[in-house]
């Protein structure tokens, strides 16, 4: 039976699967096999083109004496390394799968760690980014109208001052009896509302 | 996977009956025995794997120890991704292989990887051939991780999906460095008289 991923072997995939792999099916990856094994034997150029990888994997084995991979080696050597292994803690009292549930919430709070630390890192990005757009942002101008209208206003509450009270502007109110006080604020009021009557 | 018997039934050849991940599970529970096993299944392969990255047998032995070392020390820590044992085994031997070849790389130039001279070759008459000197020569030239693809792919055995474990790149990846390093090795083999 074919599987799903065979379906897609075309012959370019079984040219990538030849210059990978070698000519060598049995290197090629399993569920491969079979559909660049069928396409191999309807195409010359394919057969042509595994007889070239296979010449050079038969270069390439010149190294390889597989028995000697499969060998076991010497005992004394074997021995010279379980000699050198340190010890175990607890090595007697817990499985592997133990182990694994006795860390996982290690891991877990190993994971919330990250999340706080992203979350710092990303705040203090934005910081960083919005004070540089304020001081890439030029300082906005005074309005020469702007200074003209406070003056303006400035001498006009002073005049006002003057009038309701006789008094020079910055004189202690304390001096003002209470009903000039009123009388003051009272006038202040009218003007602004514009409610004075008009001089005859 | 939970070890299907006790450790003190498990005695002598009873070891080899056991898959990799039984094994492993016995070295997590601190079994010399289970490691002795485990140790005489992939000493070899190791030492070999090694060997082509350091270029020195004497290095590669020292890398294969580690590696056995750190597997008894972390046995414990190893999560299976749905892959075997072994791959996490090599992806140790790689990664000290690449901390111990950065380490040195600059006393070290590419003439002397592959040392095929006198003593230094194993009993098993690796390297010893004037084809294989050749073949050491050319393999010289691939860059560190194609070598290692090759190597992973072509003499240890290991499908596409482990030899990209154990290197911590995608399939892809590993197919484009096969290729390319296949490619460089019959340029360079091609070349020779």
């Amino acid at each position: 039976m074919q599987s799903k991923t065979a379906k897609l072997v075309n012959e370019q995939r079984v040219i990538e699967l030849l210059e990978c792999y070698g000519g060598d099916a049995g290197n090629w990856p399993e569920e491969e096999r079979t559909a660049a094994n069928a396409m191999i034997r309807n195409s010359a150029q394919l057969q042509h083109r595994q007889r070239e990888a296979s010449r050079l994997d038969e270069m390439m084995a010149a190294t390889e004496v597989k028995a000697s991979l499969s060998a076991r080696p010497d005992p004394a050597t074997v021995a010279r390394i379980i000699n050198a292994l340190p010890e175990q803690a607890d090595s007697n009292t817990t499985t592997l799968s133990d182990y694994r549930a006795k860390t996982a919430h290690k891991r877990a709070a190993k994971r919330n760690k990250g999340w706080w630390t992203y979350g710092t890192a990303a705040a203090a990005a934005v910081m960083i980014l919005t004070v540089g757009i304020m001081l890439r942002q030029p300082l906005q101008p005074i309005q020469p109208s702007a200074i003209t209208a406070a003056v303006a206003q400035q001498e006009l509450d002073q005049w006002m001052w003057q009038e309701a009270t006789g008094r020079l502007a910055g004189e202690p109110t304390a001096e003002l009896a209470p009903e000039d006080a009123d009388s003051t604020i009272t006038f202040l009021a009218m003007v602004e509302l514009d409610l004075l009557p008009e001089e005859e | 996977m939970k070890p299907t018997l006790p450790i003190a039934e498990l005695a002598g050849d009873n070891w080899s009956g056991q898959d990799d991940l039984q094994l492993l599970t016995h070295i997590a529970q601190g079994s010399k025995a289970a490691m002795t096993e485990f140790i005489s299944r992939y000493y070899q392969r190791i030492t070999d794997f090694a060997w082509r990255h350091m270029g020195r047998k004497a290095d590669a032995e020292d890398i294969a120890q580690e590696t056995f070392i750190r597997v008894w020390r972390k046995a414990r820590d190893w999560q299976d991704r749905q892959l075997p044992p072994h791959s996490w085994l090599y992806r140790i031997t790689y990664n000290l292989c690449i901390d111990e070849l950065r380490k040195r790389k600059p006393q070290t130039d590419v003439d002397e990887h592959f040392d095929l001279s006198g003593n230094d070759s194993p009993e098993s008459n690796l390297y010893q051939l004037q084809k294989d000197k050749l073949l050491a020569t050319a393999f010289a030239t691939l860059s560190e991780t194609q070598r290692t693809a090759i190597a992973l792919c072509n003499y240890q055995g290991l499908s596409n999906k482990e030899a990209a474990h154990v290197m911590d790149v995608s399939v892809e990846a590993l197919e484009s460095l096969l290729a390319r390093g296949r490619a460089k090795l019959r340029k360079q083999l091609s070349a020779e008289p």
